[in-house]
């Protein structure tokens, strides 16, 4: 793979695979570092990475691999399996106090989805992912991903639509 | 977006069959849906020129690589051609004249006994230009 297919086929998903960072990190300027060195790896990798058949799902786990590999390095892991420890911590400045409620309930929900179903869905509607990507991540086949998805969803669907009057 | 179509979508994405952007689409009406305003309200803003500062941090790598091996390549390839003064074998000593009749006469004695062996004669006439023999084969 020559340098131009690289910036088309892996650099080019830079911006695709930086929420995924930035929830698994809880933190912009690290994640914008992270995203960078996972493209470096890539690089030195480029004649292997040529070959390989899922070149996206390839990028998004070797991205969270090395997510992993600095919440391990930095700190005892505490992150959930789902590795969502950043998603209600990031949201910046005071947030009105409907969406702080939204924020809680949404977490107990998730919390008490089954962790494949809850990862899926973080993925699918947080990071953007594509079925195969997140396949790739997962190692799960795309039919499996779509039914646990498909449980995910309705069951937040029933669950906020209990707990809050428009929900 | 109609109802209907919000609907048909909302349909779609339950049963996990929508694509990203009929998702996008969704998320991004006017919808009341506490989880729209939810994955809204978390979604990251992308840092400006993050492709062009990952494709310079790949071009300062590439670069020092080149340098690197600029700067070794031509170490190594003194260092092989010293070692191979050191390690290849010269050339054999060179036989005398001597040494040379002495081997072929090796060589020539043994093709007569073994392969083609000189057979007993009896002379039956001779003078100086004619010999006459018999042998027993």
């Amino acid at each position: 793979m020559d340098t131009t297919e690289f910036e088309q086929k892996v650099v080019s998903l830079s911006p695709r695979v930086y929420p995924m960072v930035v929830r698994l990190l809880g933190d912009q300027d690290r994640a914008k570092d992270a995203v960078q060195e996972v493209m470096l790896k890539l690089w030195d990798k480029r004649r292997q990475l040529g070959k390989h058949p899922n070149i996206n799902g390839f990028v998004f786990l070797t991205a969270k691999n090395y997510c992993l590999d600095l919440l391990k390095r930095s700190r005892p892991l505490v992150i959930a399996i789902d590795g969502s420890t950043s998603l209600f911590t990031d949201t910046g400045s005071r947030e009105p106090m409907e969406y702080e409620e939204l924020q809680k309930a949404i977490r107990s929900i998730l919390k008490s989805l089954p962790a494949p179903q809850s990862e899926v869905l973080i993925m699918r509607d947080l990071d953007g992912m594509e079925f195969n990507e997140i396949a790739m991540v997962m190692n799960l086949k795309v039919e499996h991903l779509r039914v646990l998805l498909s449980r995910a969803r309705k069951q937040v669907a029933k669950q906020l639509k209990t707990t809050f009057c428009y929900g | 977006m109609d109802e209907q179509k919000q609907n048909e979508l909302t349909e779609k994405y339950l049963n996990a069959t929508s694509t990203l952007q009929e998702e996008e689409e969704l998320f991004n009406t006017d919808s009341p849906e506490a989880w729209a305003t939810f994955v809204q309200k978390q979604k990251k803003r992308i840092p400006e020129g993050l492709e062009r500062e990952v494709m310079s941090a790949i071009g300062k790598k590439a670069k020092s690589k080149r340098r690197f091996l600029n700067r070794t390549l031509p170490i190594a390839a003194t260092v092989a051609l010293l070692l191979s003064f050191l390690f290849i074998p010269s050339k054999e000593k060179e036989m005398t004249y001597e040494q040379k009749v002495e081997l072929l006469e090796q060589a020539l004695s043994g093709f007569q006994e073994k392969g083609n062996p000189i057979p007993e004669r009896n002379v039956i006439y001779e003078d100086e230009l004619l010999v006459v023999y018999l042998t027993n084969n």
